[in-house]
């Protein structure tokens, strides 16, 4: 995008809409002077009713309205005046309500002052953020307000002059856009700090208001007439009628197209701040990203509170439903903003992240829980809070509030081992031995063959605390090598990968526990070298739902060895997905072993976001379905998380928070 | 009569063209001033870019044993930088100077990328809050040398083309306006300022 020529295109529209107002306001004089015409032509030369607000003050100017032709210069002067008289006061009394500075006008919708000295990291980003384009505008900074009760995407800038402006984002702003995208709705915000768009509203809409103020005399002046036309003569009540109708004709029509102005104006400079914002950051893919996501979003952009109603024009995006079918509208729509900054932009807008943040998400608050859960009431909780915990990578009931203790309880000596990318590798290798001690020589041969003689001696250091530890903190384990692992050289993966097949297929056979390793660790391998490879394909429950049927199944049949307890846990994961709930089978163990598992994960994961999210909801259900998680059901579950590219939050960052 | 006519035409267009001249005038001193702030905002930061690193190499240090050359080098980068910028100070005329302290800055900002890559393996670290504050500090002291640059470059492009056009070439040439140059980014790797995110 030309910024430079889009810049100057929205200022070359500008002015000519400003021009336009300037003839709206030019008509509404000219309307009222022929209005007032009109009435005292009818009223047949009445000399005693003068076109006032005080409709009972006598005018001699128009002595001879009633015979004399269509120009009459002293009526004409004595009518714009008047209107132009009214139209300035209310515009005064309107510019004093903004007077107060920007500040005034964010504390007013609730906002509050980020206080330069926070220690809240996102608040601190946000104010070098607004520092950083201070810079690039060349203006100076802004105070920096926050709307902390809105959920939405949203921002404004407030204020008469630079001095004066302030920058106020919602809490929803913070919390759902990137660095970059923050960026690119602050720089939109100083261009309206920059170019004066405040300036320029508060003084339209000041007119606009003294505009309507006419129709409002009108409306005050018709309401009047009822209790007044006792004792009055006859023509001049009408008169009085006659004005006050015009009145408020010229009004609402002067305020009608006065909004309709003032509205195209307000998108057209939405469009300049858009392409400002370009401008200040060099980077169209923050405006562009942060317009994607409100798009994106069910909140959207849309503000809780109406007390902002009456500066929705200084808004970054649209932040109340406009009338008259968008003709009101202060900013254009979103897709047409974004096509103008991004022309090959593809009408999709950004789906809020599929995350099922399992810290956060209320399982236990999820609704349509069926009541006929067999599992026993105080029991219920637990479960859901297992269900957690298991997900957040804690497998023992106490572990739903001790993540940290299970960090504590990890030895030492493999935790350090698995930052380092080297030792991650033997702490993998060292989770795969067997009990066994002839398939367990087997095994370290392998390992021999495949990282030479030195890993077996890191290997032996490691094995005190590889016994030590229990089978449901192997997989937390498993989890800490991750980040150490994906620093590995593409070179090294090979062999690794070779030799974590050779252990798991020593005995012949794959466990649940193998299974989930095997595919955590290749996964996340696969995904942090080309993170294409999770490109969304389907967007359908439909097309995925023989697949989905595999997953829960072998879900169920890990919880219980019962059949029938198989199936009642598969209905409760089935239960959750609505819209192909009759299209799931619970399929025999024979029909979803490890192999049909992990063909079926292969595909889902190409799935979209909330397929996936829905998808991990119902395998939640069906594994906390009887009150009971094994380990061989969270084990399992990891892997399919892992496998759908949900983030599971790592035991270090549980520990650090 | 006539003769009042004229001289009262003659005193508003005198008025006209005066209140003219201030606006141009005024417009193009605030025009010089902002680009001269924003040059300024250039030292400003790379000054301060300078005080961060030692903090940041501090916190990370004790996570990053295994990665002492990388921290050393982002300390010898960074002193090399900070000896070239007040050898720059002393002698601003010095083109010698001036291009030494551009590849100096070159060298930090590799050197600085190269640890945020590094340090990307620990988690520990990155979950680390004082390091999460400096990384945000580093970004955006990064983003504001950047964005200094850039509105320094805008601004001058506004200057020059606002005491270019008529009538206020005329202006500009009666009262010393000179034409501003271009900030020009010498060394190619300076051009890409290092990239450092966090997510």
């Amino acid at each position: 995008m030309d910024f430079f020529e889009a810049e100057q295109r929205a200022r070359k529209r500008t002015a000519r809409l400003l021009v336009l107002f300037g003839f709206a306001v030019a008509g509404t004089v000219v309307a009222g002077y022929l209005g007032t015409l009109m009435v005292l032509k009818v009223a047949g030369g009445n000399p005693h009713r003068g076109r006032s607000f005080g409709y009972d003050s006598p005018h001699p100017a128009y002595a001879d309205a009633g015979s004399a032709g269509l120009w009459q210069p002293g009526l004409f002067a004595v009518v714009s005046a008047c209107t132009l008289t009214v139209i300035g006061l209310a515009s005064l009394y309107k510019w004093s309500e903004f007077s107060a500075g920007g500040s005034a006008v964010a504390e007013s919708v609730g906002g509050r002052r980020v206080d330069p000295h926070t220690t809240n990291p996102k608040e601190h980003q946000l104010l070098n953020v607004v520092e950083e384009m201070a810079i690039a505008s060349g203006t100076p900074v802004p105070a920096v307000y926050i709307l902390d009760d809105e959920p939405g995407i949203n921002s404004f800038a407030a204020g008469l002059t630079t001095s004066d402006a302030v920058v106020t984002v919602t809490r929803g702003t913070l919390e759902k856009l990137k660095r970059d995208e923050l960026q690119g709705v602050i720089a939109h915000e100083f261009s309206h700090i920059l170019n004066g768009d405040m300036r320029m509203n508060v003084r339209v809409s000041a007119i606009i208001f003294g505009i309507l103020v006419i129709g409002l005399a009108g409306r005050a002046t018709l309401w009047g007439m009822r209790g007044g036309t006792r004792g009055r003569g006859n023509s001049g009540v009408l008169v009085v009628l006659g004005i006050g109708l015009a009145l408020l004709v010229v009004g609402y029509i002067g305020y009608f197209f006065g909004r309709l102005i003032q509205a195209s104006l307000s998108r057209q400079r939405e469009f300049l701040a858009d392409a400002s914002a370009v401008q200040f950051t060099r980077n169209p893919d923050g405006v562009t990203g942060a317009l994607k996501k409100i798009g994106g979003y069910a909140i959207g952009s849309s503000l809780d509170t109406h007390k902002a109603a009456g500066i929705s024009h200084f808004f970054f995006a649209q932040a109340f439903a406009s009338n008259f079918g968008g003709l009101w509208a202060t900013h254009p729509p979103l897709g047409e903003r974004i096509r103008a900054i991004d022309p090959n932009f593809d009408g999709k807008f950004i789906e809020p992240p599929e995350v099922v943040d399992v810290t956060r998400e209320p399982w236990s608050k999820v609704p349509h829980m069926p009541p006929q859960a067999p599992a026993p009431s105080p029991q219920a909780a637990a479960a859901f809070g297992l269900a957690l915990a298991a997900a957040a990578g804690t497998l023992t009931a106490e572990g739903a509030a001790g993540a940290q203790t299970l960090l504590a309880e990890i030895p030492a000596s493999l935790r350090t081992a698995a930052r380092s990318p080297h030792d991650a590798q033997i702490v993998v290798y060292g989770l795969l031995l067997d009990d066994d001690p002839d398939l367990r020589k087997r095994q370290l041969a392998s390992i021999a063959s495949g990282e030479g003689g030195e890993a077996l001696r890191t290997l032996e250091q490691l094995e005190p605390a590889l016994l030590q530890l229990k089978p449901e903190h192997k997989l937390p384990v498993l989890q800490l090598t991750l980040p150490a692992l994906k620093a590995l050289p593409p070179s090294a993966l090979g062999s690794f990968a070779g030799v974590l097949d050779d252990l798991v297929q020593a005995d012949g056979k794959v466990t649940t526990f193998e299974f989930a390793l095997q595919r955590l660790v290749l996964r996340t391998l696969a995904v942090s070298r080309s993170p294409s490879a999770v490109a969304t394909q389907i967007y359908s429950f439909q097309a995925v739902a023989g697949e989905i049927s595999v997953v829960l199944s072998s879900l169920a049949h890990a919880s219980s060895e019962n059949t029938d307890e198989a199936s009642r846990a598969f209905a409760e994961g089935a239960s959750q997905l609505k819209l192909v709930q009759d299209r799931l089978q619970f399929l025999p163990v024979a029909g979803c072993g490890l192999a049909q598992l992990d063909a079926s994960l292969d595909k889902l994961a190409g799935a979209s976001g909330p397929i996936k999210q829905r998808l991990l909801m119902a395998a939640a259900h069906v594994v906390s379905a009887d009150g009971v998680i094994l380990t061989a059901e969270s084990e399992l579950l990891r892997a399919i998380a892992a496998s759908l590219d949900v983030p599971v939050p790592p035991l270090a960052s549980q520990a650090a928070a | 009569m006539i003769a009042l006519i004229i001289l009262i035409g003659l005193l508003a267009v005198i008025v006209i063209v005066a209140l003219m001249a201030t606006g141009i005038y005024n417009s193009l001193v605030s025009l010089r001033n902002r680009f001269k702030n924003a040059y300024a905002q250039i030292d400003v930061q790379l000054k301060r870019r300078y005080d961060l690193i030692p903090n940041l190499v501090e916190t990370a240090k004790g996570y990053l044993k295994h990665e002492h050359s990388t921290l050393e080098d982002v300390i010898k980068a960074r002193n090399i930088a900070l000896a070239a910028s007040q050898a720059a100070a002393a002698n601003p005329a010095d083109a010698n100077a001036v291009k030494g302290l551009v590849s100096a800055e070159g060298g930090l900002s590799g050197a600085l990328s190269r640890l945020m890559v590094v340090s990307e393996q620990y988690p520990d670290l990155k979950a680390n809050q004082n390091m999460m504050q400096l990384t945000e500090e580093l970004t955006s002291t990064e983003n504001k040398i950047a964005f200094a640059r850039q509105a320094y470059n805008d601004s001058v492009m506004q200057y020059n083309t606002s005491r270019e056009t008529f009538p206020n070439v005329i202006l500009a040439g009666m009262f010393g306006f000179l034409p501003a140059e271009l900030f020009h980014v010498e060394d190619p790797t300076e051009r890409n300022a290092p990239k450092v995110s966090f997510g």
